[in-house]
């Protein structure tokens, strides 16, 4: 997948977001975005997501514009902010309910995702009762189920443990050796510079290299 | 891909609700008991009432039958008895069909749509969602109310009894029958309103947010009691502003009339709204 990002501005609440950003993504490549709090990162990948419309400019998916043509990008991947599954179900239901929409992938690969994030296929406790951390690694898991060719990731680190930053890392560098276009925003630098093949920096609604 | 999105919505935004069922159970059985105990008063005051007995229809009717006009007699407004059970069940109705959407919206119904890459299937599939979700809250409702009625001796019967007009501020001269009338067409009449009413505060909601409309439409209720109009969708919920039942009363015909109006308008609009609205979430770093 590739996706241009054609001098897009996005205004909300008379405040300018961000302000004409234009850049080329391809895919197999990691893109990270730094930035501090309110320096837009997140309605960056709430852009390329499909989830809001620029005030101006254009973003398109392998020449789709998006918003016109299509939706949203015809196979992605997301975790934005705090990831939002089902209380009452499990781990497994939860993705299970996810995987049921397209029917890309079967039960094995449930079982085989909940493995490399960390949680348990045979686990019955409700999702109401994870820890942060757990939730976490089940947001990424619903992220990475369908192996998508944009995966668009806000705060991968967030709540995890030394041993769940590495497991994230490995996880994300496999989907980008299978062709995924990854965009990440996150607040550790070090983490980014590990992962990513380019480094944008938000600030003050631009974003540059 | 609309079917899976029906199906997450109705297992998920109804069947899984048991503590809001619970809850409307609770509210409902003590409300239904308060008609009771008005007839307990009546017995007292007017023991001539007590030829009848009463039915099942009549702890409906005393729920959901709002209240009659208020009148200006020789000048003086005698004022209103605000109808206090009709205004708590059609808060409460509102209230069943307001966050469901919006959490959804926010949450995992985000993840759905973007797996199937479009959001009208989302909207649609909520329409039938607060369709299914209104009706069956109101024939729940209507269960807890009859119900009610045989725990404290009613008849089990459709047929509602005259003296009920009483209780809803009816004026007796004016109504349309003298000793029962069947509530079904009442019945259907209201459950449709309903559902006119659900889907305006889910469109509100796209434009507002959902408590705001939550508001919008408590006021819309209300100001609705004080003038009876065709404009204030909540007169035809009203069984004591209807002309099946007193002859001063609004049209069933148009309102359902109405009511579908505003229903496709809704449906209509909602699906505009929605394609333009920016999914915003909590935090916007």
């Amino acid at each position: 997948m590739k996706i241009e990002v054609v001098n897009v501005t996005k205004i909300l609440r008379k405040c300018r977001v961000l302000d004409d950003v234009s850049l080329v993504m391809e895919q197999g490549t990691i893109y990270g975005l730094k930035g501090i709090n309110g320096s837009g990162k997140t309605m960056f990948l709430r852009l390329l997501a499909g989830l809001i419309y620029p005030s101006s400019g254009s973003i398109f998916c392998d020449g789709k514009k998006l918003g016109k043509d299509i939706s949203f990008p015809p196979d992605v991947g997301l975790l934005l902010e705090a990831p939002a599954f089902l209380d009452e179900f499990t781990a497994a239901a939860n993705l299970r309910l996810l995987a049921n929409i397209r029917q890309k992938v079967r039960e094995m690969r449930i079982k085989e995702v909940l493995d490399q994030v960390g949680l348990s296929y045979t686990d019955t406790r409700k999702y109401r009762h994870f820890s942060l951390g757990m939730k976490q690694r089940l947001g990424i898991a619903g992220a990475i189920l369908e192996h998508p060719q944009l995966l668009l990731i806000d705060e991968p680190t967030n709540a995890l443990d030394t041993k769940g930053v590495e497991m994230v890392k490995e996880l994300l560098l496999e989907e980008k050796e299978k062709g995924a276009l990854v965009v990440l925003a996150c607040h550790d630098f070090s983490f980014l510079e590990e992962i990513s093949d380019y480094i944008y920096t938000v600030q003050e609604g631009k974003v540059f290299q | 891909m609309f079917f899976k999105f029906l199906w997450h919505d109705m297992s998920y935004g109804i069947f899984s609700r048991k503590k809001k069922f619970l809850a409307g159970f609770c509210i409902f059985f003590c409300l239904s008991f308060y008609h009771f105990l008005t007839l307990r008063i009546y017995e007292i005051t007017f023991p001539e009432y007590f030829s009848i007995s009463s039915t099942t229809a009549d702890y409906f009717m005393a729920l959901v039958g709002g209240c009659g006009v208020p009148e200006i007699q020789e000048g003086i407004d005698v004022g209103l008895t605000m109808p206090v059970m009709w205004l708590g069940f059609m808060l409460w109705m509102q209230f069943v069909s307001l966050y469901y959407p919006f959490t959804d919206l926010l949450g995992f119904g985000k993840h759905v749509m973007l797996l199937s890459g479009n959001r009208s299937s989302w909207w649609f599939s909520k329409c039938l969602w607060a369709v299914g979700n209104t009706a069956i809250n109101y024939i729940l409702i209507f269960l807890i109310s009859t119900l009610c009625g045989l725990c404290t001796g009613g008849k089990l019967s459709l047929q509602t009894n005259w003296y009920v007009a009483r209780e809803l501020n009816m004026r007796l001269d004016l109504l349309t029958f003298e000793d029962t009338k069947n509530i079904l067409p009442f019945f259907f009449l209201s459950l449709l309103v309903l559902i006119a009413l659900s889907l305006l505060q889910m469109t509100l909601s796209l434009a507002i947010s959902p408590m705001f409309s939550y508001f919008f439409l408590a006021a819309y209720l209300i100001a609705g009691i004080y003038y009876q109009n065709a404009a204030f969708l909540g007169n035809y919920a009203m069984a004591a502003r209807s002309d099946i039942y007193i002859s001063t009363g609004l049209s069933a015909g148009p309102g359902i009339l109405v009511a579908l109006w505003v229903i496709f308008l809704n449906v209509f609009l909602g699906y505009l709204l929605l394609g333009h609205k920016d999914l915003l979430g909590g935090g916007e770093g």
